[in-house]
Protein backbone atom coordinates (compact mmCIF):
# COMPACT_ATOMS: atom_id res chain seq x y z
CA UNK A 1 0.00 0.00 0.00
CA UNK A 2 0.91 3.43 -0.94
CA UNK A 3 0.82 6.00 2.16
CA UNK A 4 -1.29 9.24 1.28
CA UNK A 5 -3.73 11.66 1.92
CA UNK A 6 -7.44 11.47 0.92
CA UNK A 7 -8.48 15.30 0.53
CA UNK A 8 -12.44 14.75 0.55
CA UNK A 9 -12.00 12.65 4.37
CA UNK A 10 -9.21 14.46 5.50
CA UNK A 11 -7.71 10.84 6.34
CA UNK A 12 -3.91 9.98 6.15
CA UNK A 13 -3.30 6.05 4.84
CA UNK A 14 -0.36 4.58 6.84
CA UNK A 15 0.64 1.11 5.84
CA UNK A 16 2.45 0.53 8.96
CA UNK A 17 1.36 -0.28 12.61
CA UNK A 18 0.93 2.47 14.62
CA UNK A 19 3.40 3.51 17.18
CA UNK A 20 1.66 1.70 21.13
CA UNK A 21 2.32 5.19 22.71
CA UNK A 22 0.08 6.44 19.76
CA UNK A 23 -2.58 3.73 20.66
CA UNK A 24 -2.79 4.80 23.99
CA UNK A 25 -1.78 8.60 23.94
CA UNK A 26 -3.04 10.16 20.98
CA UNK A 27 -0.89 12.13 18.45
CA UNK A 28 -0.22 15.06 20.66
CA UNK A 29 3.45 14.15 21.51
CA UNK A 30 4.38 13.45 17.75
CA UNK A 31 3.72 16.70 16.68
CA UNK A 32 5.79 17.98 19.75
CA UNK A 33 8.92 15.81 19.33
CA UNK A 34 8.29 13.91 15.74
CA UNK A 35 11.53 12.17 15.80
CA UNK A 36 11.24 10.65 19.89
CA UNK A 37 12.29 7.30 19.33
CA UNK A 38 9.39 5.63 20.79
CA UNK A 39 7.37 6.03 17.46
CA UNK A 40 10.03 4.09 15.87
CA UNK A 41 11.69 5.31 11.84
CA UNK A 42 9.14 4.17 9.73
CA UNK A 43 6.35 6.39 9.84
CA UNK A 44 7.57 9.58 11.63
CA UNK A 45 8.26 11.19 8.11
CA UNK A 46 5.27 9.89 6.26
CA UNK A 47 3.15 10.89 9.04
CA UNK A 48 4.59 14.63 9.23
CA UNK A 49 4.34 14.62 5.10
CA UNK A 50 0.81 13.94 5.06
CA UNK A 51 -0.57 16.26 7.79
CA UNK A 52 1.43 19.22 5.53
CA UNK A 53 -0.89 18.14 3.16
CA UNK A 54 -4.01 18.34 5.52
CA UNK A 55 -2.88 22.02 6.59
CA UNK A 56 -2.13 23.13 2.84
CA UNK A 57 -5.91 22.85 2.41
CA UNK A 58 -6.50 25.62 5.19
CA UNK A 59 -4.09 27.89 4.32
CA UNK A 60 -4.03 27.90 0.69
CA UNK A 61 -7.17 28.91 -1.63
CA UNK A 62 -5.44 27.24 -4.41
CA UNK A 63 -6.07 23.71 -2.61
CA UNK A 64 -9.33 24.67 -1.27
CA UNK A 65 -10.47 25.24 -4.67
CA UNK A 66 -9.83 22.30 -5.88
CA UNK A 67 -11.24 20.35 -3.67
CA UNK A 68 -13.83 22.56 -3.44
CA UNK A 69 -14.71 20.95 -6.34
CA UNK A 70 -14.11 17.43 -5.49
CA UNK A 71 -16.39 18.06 -3.22
CA UNK A 72 -18.96 19.65 -5.33
CA UNK A 73 -18.40 16.72 -7.98
CA UNK A 74 -19.19 14.15 -5.06
CA UNK A 75 -22.44 16.00 -4.46
CA UNK A 76 -23.29 15.81 -7.69
CA UNK A 77 -22.33 11.99 -7.92
CA UNK A 78 -24.54 11.23 -4.87
CA UNK A 79 -27.03 12.84 -6.24
CA UNK A 80 -27.55 11.44 -9.49
CA UNK A 81 -24.80 8.71 -9.86
CA UNK A 82 -23.13 10.74 -12.74
CA UNK A 83 -19.70 11.63 -12.54
CA UNK A 84 -19.39 15.25 -13.49
CA UNK A 85 -15.47 16.14 -15.38
CA UNK A 86 -12.73 17.97 -13.65
CA UNK A 87 -12.91 21.93 -13.55
CA UNK A 88 -10.66 23.62 -16.22
CA UNK A 89 -8.80 24.51 -12.90
CA UNK A 90 -8.31 20.97 -12.07
CA UNK A 91 -7.35 19.79 -14.88
CA UNK A 92 -4.28 22.54 -14.71
CA UNK A 93 -3.40 21.17 -11.61
CA UNK A 94 -1.15 18.36 -12.94
CA UNK A 95 0.18 20.17 -16.29
CA UNK A 96 3.02 22.38 -16.54
CA UNK A 97 2.17 25.13 -18.21
CA UNK A 98 3.98 26.55 -21.31
CA UNK A 99 6.71 29.03 -20.15
CA UNK A 100 6.46 27.62 -16.48
CA UNK A 101 9.34 24.73 -14.79
CA UNK A 102 6.94 22.39 -13.23
CA UNK A 103 3.49 21.66 -12.06
CA UNK A 104 1.00 23.26 -9.67
CA UNK A 105 1.15 19.46 -7.86
CA UNK A 106 4.74 19.20 -8.10
CA UNK A 107 5.38 22.37 -6.32
CA UNK A 108 2.78 21.34 -3.72
CA UNK A 109 4.37 18.26 -3.05
CA UNK A 110 7.87 20.23 -3.17
CA UNK A 111 6.60 22.35 -0.35
CA UNK A 112 5.28 19.32 1.87
CA UNK A 113 8.82 17.43 0.85
CA UNK A 114 10.80 20.72 2.19
CA UNK A 115 8.96 20.40 5.37
CA UNK A 116 9.46 16.68 6.08
CA UNK A 117 12.90 16.52 5.00
CA UNK A 118 13.70 19.27 7.63
CA UNK A 119 12.00 17.78 10.36
CA UNK A 120 12.91 14.45 9.82
CA UNK A 121 16.30 15.46 9.10
CA UNK A 122 18.78 14.76 6.40
CA UNK A 123 20.96 12.38 8.57
CA UNK A 124 18.42 10.35 9.56
CA UNK A 125 16.69 9.91 6.48
CA UNK A 126 19.93 8.65 4.63
CA UNK A 127 20.48 6.28 7.81
CA UNK A 128 16.29 5.29 7.65
CA UNK A 129 16.69 4.62 3.77
CA UNK A 130 19.99 3.30 3.58
CA UNK A 131 21.15 5.76 1.43
CA UNK A 132 24.57 5.75 0.28
CA UNK A 133 26.15 8.34 3.13
CA UNK A 134 29.72 8.31 1.83
CA UNK A 135 28.29 10.85 -0.73
CA UNK A 136 27.67 13.41 1.96
CA UNK A 137 30.92 15.06 3.16
CA UNK A 138 29.83 16.28 6.10
CA UNK A 139 25.82 15.57 7.18
CA UNK A 140 25.79 18.00 10.36
CA UNK A 141 27.49 21.06 11.86
CA UNK A 142 27.45 21.76 15.87
CA UNK A 143 26.75 25.38 17.00
CA UNK A 144 30.31 26.04 18.98
CA UNK A 145 28.21 28.39 21.15
CA UNK A 146 24.87 26.12 22.34
CA UNK A 147 26.09 22.78 21.10
CA UNK A 148 23.37 22.40 19.15
CA UNK A 149 23.42 20.06 15.97
CA UNK A 150 21.49 21.02 12.55
CA UNK A 151 22.18 19.70 9.71
CA UNK A 152 24.66 20.94 6.39
CA UNK A 153 23.42 22.31 3.11
CA UNK A 154 25.34 20.17 1.67
CA UNK A 155 23.66 16.85 3.36
CA UNK A 156 20.25 18.82 2.71
CA UNK A 157 20.18 19.52 -1.03
CA UNK A 158 21.90 15.84 -1.30
CA UNK A 159 18.21 15.17 -0.36
CA UNK A 160 16.43 17.92 -2.50
CA UNK A 161 18.64 18.07 -5.39
CA UNK A 162 18.14 14.48 -6.77
CA UNK A 163 20.00 12.30 -4.65
CA UNK A 164 18.76 8.78 -4.13
CA UNK A 165 15.24 7.83 -4.15
CA UNK A 166 14.30 11.17 -5.87
CA UNK A 167 11.26 11.69 -7.71
CA UNK A 168 9.68 14.31 -9.21
CA UNK A 169 8.40 16.15 -5.74
CA UNK A 170 11.80 17.71 -5.72
CA UNK A 171 12.07 18.74 -9.26
CA UNK A 172 11.00 22.59 -7.97
CA UNK A 173 13.50 22.50 -6.27
CA UNK A 174 16.68 21.71 -8.34
CA UNK A 175 14.83 24.14 -10.08
CA UNK A 176 15.60 26.96 -7.54
CA UNK A 177 19.31 25.30 -6.75
CA UNK A 178 20.02 25.71 -10.41
CA UNK A 179 18.24 29.65 -10.99
CA UNK A 180 20.69 30.57 -8.19
CA UNK A 181 24.13 28.46 -8.89
CA UNK A 182 23.54 26.24 -6.02
CA UNK A 183 22.97 29.10 -3.01
CA UNK A 184 21.58 26.84 -0.66
CA UNK A 185 21.12 29.05 1.81
CA UNK A 186 18.72 31.68 -0.43
CA UNK A 187 16.85 28.48 -1.24
CA UNK A 188 15.98 27.45 1.98
CA UNK A 189 15.52 30.62 3.41
CA UNK A 190 13.21 32.34 0.38
CA UNK A 191 11.57 28.75 -0.21
CA UNK A 192 8.68 28.40 2.29
CA UNK A 193 7.87 32.45 2.23
CA UNK A 194 7.08 32.56 -1.14
CA UNK A 195 5.57 28.99 -1.71
CA UNK A 196 3.22 29.73 0.94
CA UNK A 197 2.42 33.21 -0.50
CA UNK A 198 1.91 31.62 -3.85
CA UNK A 199 -0.41 29.05 -3.18
CA UNK A 200 -3.02 31.95 -1.64
CA UNK A 201 -3.06 32.60 -5.47
CA UNK A 202 -4.89 31.14 -7.91
CA UNK A 203 -1.87 30.88 -10.32
CA UNK A 204 1.00 29.54 -7.46
CA UNK A 205 3.38 28.38 -10.13
CA UNK A 206 3.77 31.42 -12.08
CA UNK A 207 3.51 33.61 -8.94
CA UNK A 208 6.16 31.52 -7.07
CA UNK A 209 8.68 31.78 -9.99
CA UNK A 210 8.48 35.22 -10.85
CA UNK A 211 8.64 36.39 -6.98
CA UNK A 212 11.66 34.16 -6.72
CA UNK A 213 13.27 35.61 -9.93
CA UNK A 214 12.67 39.43 -7.72
CA UNK A 215 13.72 38.15 -4.80
CA UNK A 216 16.74 36.39 -6.33
CA UNK A 217 17.66 40.19 -8.59
CA UNK A 218 16.69 41.93 -5.01
CA UNK A 219 19.58 43.51 -3.51
CA UNK A 220 18.41 44.10 -0.50
CA UNK A 221 17.19 40.41 -0.15
CA UNK A 222 20.72 39.13 -1.02
CA UNK A 223 22.17 41.17 1.54
CA UNK A 224 20.19 40.43 3.96
CA UNK A 225 20.42 36.60 3.55
CA UNK A 226 24.26 36.93 3.31
CA UNK A 227 24.25 38.44 6.40
CA UNK A 228 21.94 36.34 8.04
CA UNK A 229 22.38 34.75 11.68
CA UNK A 230 23.26 31.04 10.77
CA UNK A 231 20.29 29.77 12.74
CA UNK A 232 17.28 28.62 9.66
CA UNK A 233 14.07 28.97 12.54
CA UNK A 234 15.31 32.73 13.23
CA UNK A 235 16.28 33.29 9.85
CA UNK A 236 13.03 32.58 8.15
CA UNK A 237 11.42 34.21 10.89
CA UNK A 238 13.55 37.43 10.22
CA UNK A 239 13.35 37.28 6.96
CA UNK A 240 9.23 36.66 5.71
CA UNK A 241 8.39 40.28 5.71
CA UNK A 242 10.55 41.20 3.80
CA UNK A 243 10.59 38.02 1.22
CA UNK A 244 7.02 38.70 1.10
CA UNK A 245 7.13 42.73 0.81
CA UNK A 246 9.87 42.52 -1.47
CA UNK A 247 9.26 39.58 -3.92
CA UNK A 248 5.62 37.90 -3.13
CA UNK A 249 3.57 41.44 -2.64
CA UNK A 250 4.98 43.15 -6.25
CA UNK A 251 4.21 40.20 -8.30
CA UNK A 252 0.59 40.04 -6.84
CA UNK A 253 0.09 43.47 -7.23
CA UNK A 254 1.40 43.36 -11.11
CA UNK A 255 -1.59 40.98 -12.26
CA UNK A 256 -4.23 42.78 -9.85
CA UNK A 257 -4.56 39.95 -7.89
CA UNK A 258 -5.72 39.62 -3.73
CA UNK A 259 -2.67 39.83 -1.23
CA UNK A 260 -3.35 36.20 0.37
CA UNK A 261 -6.62 34.07 0.18
CA UNK A 262 -6.69 31.14 2.36
CA UNK A 263 -8.06 27.65 2.62
CA UNK A 264 -10.28 28.73 5.38
CA UNK A 265 -11.39 31.95 3.38
CA UNK A 266 -12.20 29.05 0.56
CA UNK A 267 -14.38 27.10 3.23
CA UNK A 268 -15.97 29.98 5.02
CA UNK A 269 -17.34 31.26 1.43
CA UNK A 270 -17.82 28.61 -0.84
CA UNK A 271 -19.44 25.21 -1.53
CA UNK A 272 -16.73 23.65 0.91
CA UNK A 273 -19.11 25.51 3.55
CA UNK A 274 -21.09 22.53 3.65
CA UNK A 275 -18.50 19.88 4.10
CA UNK A 276 -19.71 18.29 7.34
CA UNK A 277 -16.05 18.02 8.91
CA UNK A 278 -14.27 21.36 6.94
CA UNK A 279 -16.64 23.71 8.47
CA UNK A 280 -15.89 22.43 11.86
CA UNK A 281 -12.75 23.60 11.55
CA UNK A 282 -13.07 26.92 10.80
CA UNK A 283 -13.70 27.16 14.41
CA UNK A 284 -10.50 26.03 15.46
CA UNK A 285 -8.52 29.17 13.70
CA UNK A 286 -10.29 31.31 16.49
CA UNK A 287 -9.17 28.67 18.55
CA UNK A 288 -5.24 28.76 17.24
CA UNK A 289 -5.05 32.64 17.20
CA UNK A 290 -6.17 32.64 21.26
CA UNK A 291 -3.10 30.46 21.69
CA UNK A 292 -1.04 33.21 19.55
CA UNK A 293 -1.91 35.88 21.72
CA UNK A 294 -0.94 34.31 24.56
CA UNK A 295 1.73 33.85 23.41
CA UNK A 296 2.76 37.02 22.34
CA UNK A 297 1.62 38.21 25.70
CA UNK A 298 4.16 35.90 27.62
CA UNK A 299 6.82 36.42 25.50
CA UNK A 300 6.79 39.22 23.12
CA UNK A 301 4.87 41.76 25.20
CA UNK A 302 8.51 43.56 26.22
CA UNK A 303 11.27 45.55 24.44
CA UNK A 304 13.29 42.88 21.46
CA UNK A 305 16.13 41.14 23.43
CA UNK A 306 19.42 41.26 22.77
CA UNK A 307 20.23 37.57 23.99
CA UNK A 308 19.56 35.01 20.75
CA UNK A 309 17.83 32.51 22.77
CA UNK A 310 15.89 35.29 23.92
CA UNK A 311 15.47 36.62 20.35
CA UNK A 312 14.41 33.56 18.92
CA UNK A 313 11.25 32.81 21.43
CA UNK A 314 10.22 36.60 21.08
CA UNK A 315 10.50 36.23 17.29
CA UNK A 316 8.28 32.76 17.44
CA UNK A 317 5.53 34.96 19.87
CA UNK A 318 5.65 38.20 17.83
CA UNK A 319 5.73 37.54 14.01
CA UNK A 320 2.26 35.88 13.98
CA UNK A 321 1.15 39.29 15.45
CA UNK A 322 1.78 40.66 12.39
CA UNK A 323 0.66 38.05 9.98
CA UNK A 324 -0.84 34.94 11.70
CA UNK A 325 -0.34 32.93 8.56
CA UNK A 326 3.19 32.69 9.28
CA UNK A 327 2.22 29.43 11.42
CA UNK A 328 1.54 27.71 8.58
CA UNK A 329 3.77 29.01 6.23
CA UNK A 330 6.55 27.96 8.53
CA UNK A 331 5.45 24.12 10.02
CA UNK A 332 8.53 23.08 10.52
CA UNK A 333 9.45 25.93 13.60
CA UNK A 334 8.86 23.57 16.66
CA UNK A 335 6.24 25.90 18.69
CA UNK A 336 4.12 26.28 15.49
CA UNK A 337 4.30 22.61 14.49
CA UNK A 338 3.09 21.75 18.45
CA UNK A 339 0.98 24.42 17.93
CA UNK A 340 -0.42 23.37 14.55
CA UNK A 341 -1.03 19.64 15.86
CA UNK A 342 -2.97 20.23 18.58
CA UNK A 343 -5.91 22.89 16.90
CA UNK A 344 -5.40 21.38 13.02
CA UNK A 345 -4.92 17.68 13.76
CA UNK A 346 -6.11 15.56 10.68
CA UNK A 347 -9.35 14.06 11.10
CA UNK A 348 -8.30 10.43 10.55
CA UNK A 349 -4.63 8.65 10.42
CA UNK A 350 -5.20 5.21 9.61
CA UNK A 351 -2.64 2.52 10.11
CA UNK A 352 -2.40 -1.33 9.28
CA UNK A 353 -4.10 -2.23 12.63
CA UNK A 354 -5.21 0.93 14.65
CA UNK A 355 -7.46 3.98 13.85
CA UNK A 356 -6.92 7.71 15.13
CA UNK A 357 -9.27 10.02 15.16
CA UNK A 358 -8.58 13.71 15.28
CA UNK A 359 -11.78 14.85 18.33
CA UNK A 360 -14.22 17.97 17.10
CA UNK A 361 -13.54 21.74 17.85
CA UNK A 362 -14.84 21.93 21.49
CA UNK A 363 -17.26 24.88 20.15
CA UNK A 364 -19.13 22.75 18.33
CA UNK A 365 -19.74 19.80 20.77
CA UNK A 366 -20.80 22.66 23.40
CA UNK A 367 -23.12 23.61 21.15
CA UNK A 368 -25.29 20.37 20.63
CA UNK A 369 -25.06 19.37 24.13
CA UNK A 370 -26.70 22.94 25.16
CA UNK A 371 -29.25 21.43 22.56
CA UNK A 372 -29.99 18.70 23.95
CA UNK A 373 -27.61 16.41 21.51
CA UNK A 374 -25.32 13.87 22.46
CA UNK A 375 -21.81 15.79 20.76
CA UNK A 376 -20.04 13.14 18.90
CA UNK A 377 -16.46 13.62 20.17
CA UNK A 378 -15.07 12.53 16.44
CA UNK A 379 -15.82 12.41 13.27
CA UNK A 380 -16.17 8.37 13.02
CA UNK A 381 -20.04 8.56 12.02
CA UNK A 382 -19.29 11.22 9.44
CA UNK A 383 -16.76 9.06 7.95
CA UNK A 384 -18.50 5.73 8.14
CA UNK A 385 -21.45 7.62 5.52
CA UNK A 386 -18.75 9.65 3.66
CA UNK A 387 -15.53 7.21 3.10
CA UNK A 388 -17.29 4.27 1.18
CA UNK A 389 -19.28 7.38 -1.06
CA UNK A 390 -15.82 8.70 -1.70
CA UNK A 391 -14.69 5.00 -2.34
CA UNK A 392 -17.65 4.44 -4.61
CA UNK A 393 -17.02 8.13 -6.52
CA UNK A 394 -13.49 7.34 -6.95
CA UNK A 395 -14.43 3.69 -8.45
CA UNK A 396 -16.82 5.64 -10.68
CA UNK A 397 -14.06 8.04 -11.79
CA UNK A 398 -11.66 5.60 -12.90
CA UNK A 399 -14.87 3.73 -14.57
CA UNK A 400 -15.64 6.86 -16.90
CA UNK A 401 -11.80 8.01 -17.54
CA UNK A 402 -11.60 4.56 -19.32
CA UNK A 403 -15.13 4.72 -21.12
CA UNK A 404 -16.91 2.56 -18.95
CA UNK A 405 -19.98 3.23 -17.28
CA UNK A 406 -20.03 4.50 -13.63
CA UNK A 407 -21.12 1.35 -12.30
CA UNK A 408 -18.70 -1.01 -13.99
CA UNK A 409 -17.06 -2.08 -10.55
CA UNK A 410 -20.00 -1.81 -8.18
CA UNK B 1 4.87 -18.70 -28.43
CA UNK B 2 7.60 -17.54 -26.51
CA UNK B 3 7.48 -18.39 -22.98
CA UNK B 4 8.72 -14.95 -21.85
CA UNK B 5 7.12 -11.81 -22.34
CA UNK B 6 8.58 -7.66 -22.22
CA UNK B 7 6.54 -5.54 -20.33
CA UNK B 8 6.72 -2.86 -18.31
CA UNK B 9 5.66 -2.28 -14.71
CA UNK B 10 4.26 0.71 -12.78
CA UNK B 11 3.81 0.52 -8.73
CA UNK B 12 4.27 1.78 -5.80
CA UNK B 13 7.57 2.94 -4.88
CA UNK B 14 6.95 1.14 -1.92
CA UNK B 15 6.21 -2.10 -3.27
CA UNK B 16 9.45 -2.22 -5.28
CA UNK B 17 11.62 -4.44 -3.03
CA UNK B 18 9.42 -7.04 -2.51
CA UNK B 19 9.24 -7.71 -7.09
CA UNK B 20 12.85 -7.52 -6.46
CA UNK B 21 12.73 -10.28 -4.07
CA UNK B 22 10.18 -12.01 -6.20
CA UNK B 23 12.08 -11.76 -9.09
CA UNK B 24 15.38 -12.94 -8.10
CA UNK B 25 14.54 -16.76 -7.38
CA UNK B 26 13.18 -17.12 -11.02
CA UNK B 27 16.55 -17.44 -13.40
CA UNK B 28 14.41 -16.42 -16.46
CA UNK B 29 12.75 -13.21 -14.98
CA UNK B 30 14.41 -10.25 -14.95
CA UNK B 31 13.53 -6.73 -13.88
CA UNK B 32 15.52 -3.68 -14.94
CA UNK B 33 15.95 0.04 -13.22
CA UNK B 34 13.47 1.56 -11.56
CA UNK B 35 12.64 5.24 -12.83
CA UNK B 36 10.15 7.92 -11.38
CA UNK B 37 7.14 8.57 -12.72
CA UNK B 38 4.18 11.15 -11.79
CA UNK B 39 1.03 9.23 -10.13
CA UNK B 40 -1.46 8.83 -12.34
CA UNK B 41 -3.65 12.17 -12.53
CA UNK B 42 -7.00 12.85 -14.33
CA UNK B 43 -8.33 13.23 -11.02
CA UNK B 44 -7.04 16.88 -9.86
CA UNK B 45 -6.22 17.05 -6.49
CA UNK B 46 -7.94 13.51 -5.22
CA UNK B 47 -4.81 12.19 -3.33
CA UNK B 48 -1.36 13.32 -2.22
CA UNK B 49 0.60 10.79 -2.11
CA UNK B 50 4.38 9.98 0.05
CA UNK B 51 6.24 9.67 -3.03
CA UNK B 52 5.52 9.05 -6.86
CA UNK B 53 5.58 5.28 -8.28
CA UNK B 54 7.92 3.76 -10.12
CA UNK B 55 7.92 2.36 -13.36
CA UNK B 56 10.31 -0.46 -14.56
CA UNK B 57 10.65 -2.56 -17.39
CA UNK B 58 11.00 -6.64 -17.04
CA UNK B 59 11.31 -9.52 -18.88
CA UNK B 60 9.27 -12.75 -17.19
CA UNK B 61 7.48 -15.88 -17.56
CA UNK B 62 3.86 -15.69 -18.35
CA UNK B 63 4.00 -18.49 -15.06
CA UNK B 64 5.42 -16.15 -13.06
CA UNK B 65 3.19 -13.30 -13.93
CA UNK B 66 0.33 -15.18 -13.49
CA UNK B 67 1.52 -16.35 -10.22
CA UNK B 68 2.71 -12.82 -9.00
CA UNK B 69 -1.26 -11.21 -10.09
CA UNK B 70 -3.26 -14.05 -8.32
CA UNK B 71 -1.26 -14.76 -5.53
CA UNK B 72 -0.43 -10.97 -4.65
CA UNK B 73 -1.23 -8.19 -7.19
CA UNK B 74 -4.95 -8.77 -7.31
CA UNK B 75 -5.54 -10.30 -3.51
CA UNK B 76 -3.57 -6.97 -2.19
CA UNK B 77 -5.73 -4.70 -0.20
CA UNK B 78 -5.23 -1.64 -2.26
CA UNK B 79 -5.89 -1.73 -6.19
CA UNK B 80 -6.68 -4.19 -8.69
CA UNK B 81 -4.56 -4.30 -12.06
CA UNK B 82 -4.58 -2.24 -15.25
CA UNK B 83 -3.29 -3.68 -18.26
CA UNK B 84 -2.77 -1.22 -21.13
CA UNK B 85 -1.68 -2.90 -24.58
CA UNK B 86 -1.49 0.37 -26.46
CA UNK B 87 1.86 0.28 -25.08
CA UNK B 88 4.88 -1.21 -26.28
CA UNK B 89 5.75 -3.40 -24.49
CA UNK B 90 2.08 -3.31 -22.60
CA UNK B 91 2.17 -1.68 -19.77
CA UNK B 92 1.15 -3.49 -16.37
CA UNK B 93 -0.09 -0.80 -13.52
CA UNK B 94 -0.77 -1.29 -10.14
CA UNK B 95 -1.73 2.33 -9.39
CA UNK B 96 -3.63 3.06 -11.92
CA UNK B 97 -6.94 3.24 -9.12
CA UNK B 98 -8.24 0.22 -10.67
CA UNK B 99 -10.53 -0.99 -7.68
CA UNK B 100 -9.36 -3.78 -5.36
CA UNK B 101 -10.15 -7.08 -6.73
CA UNK B 102 -10.67 -5.85 -10.88
CA UNK B 103 -8.69 -6.38 -13.60
CA UNK B 104 -8.93 -3.96 -16.17
CA UNK B 105 -7.67 -4.94 -19.69
CA UNK B 106 -7.43 -2.22 -22.08
CA UNK B 107 -6.63 -3.37 -25.66
CA UNK B 108 -5.54 -1.75 -29.04
CA UNK B 109 -8.36 0.47 -29.41
CA UNK B 110 -8.51 2.00 -26.34
CA UNK B 111 -11.68 -0.17 -25.92
CA UNK B 112 -11.82 -1.43 -22.00
CA UNK B 113 -12.66 -4.66 -19.74
CA UNK B 114 -12.70 -5.56 -17.24
CA UNK B 115 -12.72 -9.01 -15.06
CA UNK B 116 -13.80 -9.19 -11.47
CA UNK B 117 -10.68 -11.92 -10.05
CA UNK B 118 -12.01 -14.58 -8.79
CA UNK B 119 -9.38 -16.66 -10.13
CA UNK B 120 -8.80 -19.09 -6.69
CA UNK B 121 -5.10 -20.57 -8.45
CA UNK B 122 -2.84 -18.80 -11.19
CA UNK B 123 -3.24 -21.55 -13.30
CA UNK B 124 -6.88 -20.14 -14.31
CA UNK B 125 -4.97 -16.44 -15.34
CA UNK B 126 -2.99 -18.17 -17.85
CA UNK B 127 -5.32 -19.00 -20.93
CA UNK B 128 -6.60 -15.06 -20.36
CA UNK B 129 -3.28 -13.71 -20.32
CA UNK B 130 -1.93 -15.98 -23.27
CA UNK B 131 -4.55 -14.59 -25.53
CA UNK B 132 -4.01 -10.99 -24.67
CA UNK B 133 -0.11 -11.00 -23.71
CA UNK B 134 0.54 -13.03 -27.16
CA UNK B 135 -0.43 -10.74 -29.59
CA UNK B 136 0.89 -7.96 -28.04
Amino acid sequence: MDPHFEYLTGTVKIPASAPPAWQKEGLGEFYRAPNDDAWGAAVCRVLYHESIHFWQLFSSAYVGNLVADDWRRLQHFRATGEVRPLSPEACQYEITAPGLPFSPRELLECWARFWDVHTRGPAAIIRDEAYPAAEVKQLEIVDPYTGSRSYTDEAYDYLMGGGPGSSFYEQPYRWLLDQTNGHSAFVAITFPTLVHSAFGSPNPVGVFCEAFDRAWHSGLLRRAIDSRFGDINLDWLNQWTAIIGEAHLPVIRKHHLPDFTSGLDVIVRGSLGSHPIYKEYVDQWRVLRGHLALNQQQFAAGPVPADATALYGYAIADMPTRDPWVVFGLPGQPDYRYLLGQTFRPVRVQFDDYVLDGRRPATRRLQEMTTGKDGDETYSSVLDDLTPLVQRFRRAEYAVGKGLPADAFE
Amino acid sequence: MTNTINFRLEIARADLREERTAVEVEDSCQLGEEKPISHPGGKGIATAHFVDPVTLVGVVTLAWLAERMVDHWLRSKEQGVQIDLREEPPAMSRIAGVPVGFLVIINRDGHAETHKATYDKPEALMPLLEGILATA
